[in-house]
């Protein structure tokens, strides 16, 4: 099997999926485009996303979500610690941030921890769609991206990280994780506009649905 | 040491679990779905775990383009069945059959394959509840409840397959599982010995 080298390889709607980690709404929280946080990165993860669906590209979403079936003890006298706690964020239902459409062919999946890949499909779900190389955007950028980088990287995936569709988009967690990604995991560090740009020369069949 | 069957079935440190209780049981082409011989048995059992306030899991078997391997689908078609006829996401087979009625304090939990530990979190669930018994039912015998009491006794849990709340509950092949059972991986015993112990322990 062909090593995938290129962007234009780990790209390829054939072998390739769109993850989107944990970018889900706060209760009570303000619009997300009005968040000063995520208006950066959530207006180019939207246009990523759009530029998916119109080539028929699959994205994975991966919401957090909790309830006390799924909530050991470490975790909660962790949690308990923090001072931005907010019992309340990723309880069970947790809806995306607007706009961020799920389209047709999109799967949506809980994750308990950090890893996208414990207690849930996730492998497997890679497996049956035969893909290769994930694209990885959303946050934290330290928490649920790196945590997924590690992941896929040691099940033998490929990575693409995505600089401005993660949050947060700079600062020493942003700049660690991209570099530790590129240097270690093998990852091609990759702007969303460069991937879209790879897909222009595609088939656009979900064109219309956009 | 050896556990009685009162201990088992404390509802402090037990779960009961419903395996694949779906309209798209076995038989897998035309005919009634497989599993409705227990249900009397069984919903008068989660009646009484409701009236213990007994934790409930609720399995539900899944599958969908997402999550079905080549090799599943080469092994359905090796039999002679379309890959999605069964438990297929969005198809009244995926349904529980009629009279089981998860709650809001149950937890739905979706396999994709013979075992709820593949592919999701129902150790961390159970780890989560303090759970350390599992009451199992539903079906098939040989398929999701003999492999859930393998995986859950390797895993550490006790186990208590439920006689008459397993589909088939007669046959050579549930005399072999009950066999099986008894001998390597728990007990068995039937919904009314399960329940007197609960009515005795209120009394």
């Amino acid at each position: 099997m062909a090593l995938l080298k290129t962007l234009a390889q780990r790209v390829d709607p054939a072998s390739s999926a769109l993850i989107v980690l944990d970018m889900v709404k706060d209760p009570g929280a303000p619009p997300s485009m009005e968040i000063p946080r995520l208006k950066n990165p959530l207006n180019h993860l939207v246009r990523l996303v759009q530029s998916a669906h119109r080539v028929s590209f699959p994205v994975i979403y991966i919401k957090n979500s909790y309830s006390d079936w799924v909530r050991l003890d470490n975790w909660k006298e962790a949690w308990s610690r923090r001072p931005d706690y907010n019992a309340k964020r990723y309880l069970e239902g947790v809806v995306l941030h607007d706009g961020l459409e799920v389209g047709e062919g999109d799967i949506v999946m809980i994750k308990r921890y950090y890893s996208a890949f414990a207690h849930g499909p996730l492998d497997l779900m890679l497996r049956s769609r035969g893909i290769r190389s994930v694209l990885l955007t959303g946050g934290a950028v330290l928490g649920a991206v790196e945590s997924a980088a590690k992941e896929c990287f040691v099940r033998g995936y490929y990575l693409v990280l995505v600089p401005d569709c993660v949050v947060p988009d700079s600062g020493p967690d942003h700049e660690l994780v991209m570099r530790h990604g590129a240097a270690r995991l093998g990852a091609i560090v990759a702007s969303a506009d460069d991937i879209i740009e790879q897909w222009k020369a595609l088939p656009q069949p979900g064109a219309n649905d956009a | 040491m050896t556990i009685s069957l009162k201990q088992r079935v404390d509802p402090k440190q037990a779960a009961l679990v419903i395996l694949d209780m779906q309209k798209g049981s076995w038989p897998a082409k035309a005919g009634p779905a497989g599993g409705e011989e227990i249900l009397p048995e069984l919903i008068a059992l989660i009646k009484e775990a409701r009236a213990t306030q007994l934790p409930i899991i609720f399995v539900r078997n899944t599958h969908s383009d997402w999550t079905t391997t080549r090799s599943r689908k080469e092994q359905t078609e090796h039999i002679g069945v379309d890959y999605r006829t069964r438990y297929w996401e969005g198809t009244p087979g995926n349904d529980f059959l009629e009279g089981l009625n998860p709650e809001s304090q149950d937890l739905i939990l979706i396999k994709h394959s013979y075992s709820p530990y593949a592919h999701g979190p129902m150790e961390l669930a159970l780890r989560s509840r303090g759970i350390r018994t599992l009451l199992l039912t539903g079906g098939s015998t040989l398929g999701a409840v003999e492999t859930v009491a393998k995986d859950s006794m390797v895993r550490g849990y006790n186990i208590v397959m439920i006689e008459d709340c397993v589909h088939p509950r007669s046959g050579p092949v549930y005399d072999v599982v009950v066999d099986y059972v008894n001998r390597h991986l728990g007990i068995t015993a039937t919904s009314g010995e399960i329940i007197a112990c609960w009515q005795t322990a209120k009394r």
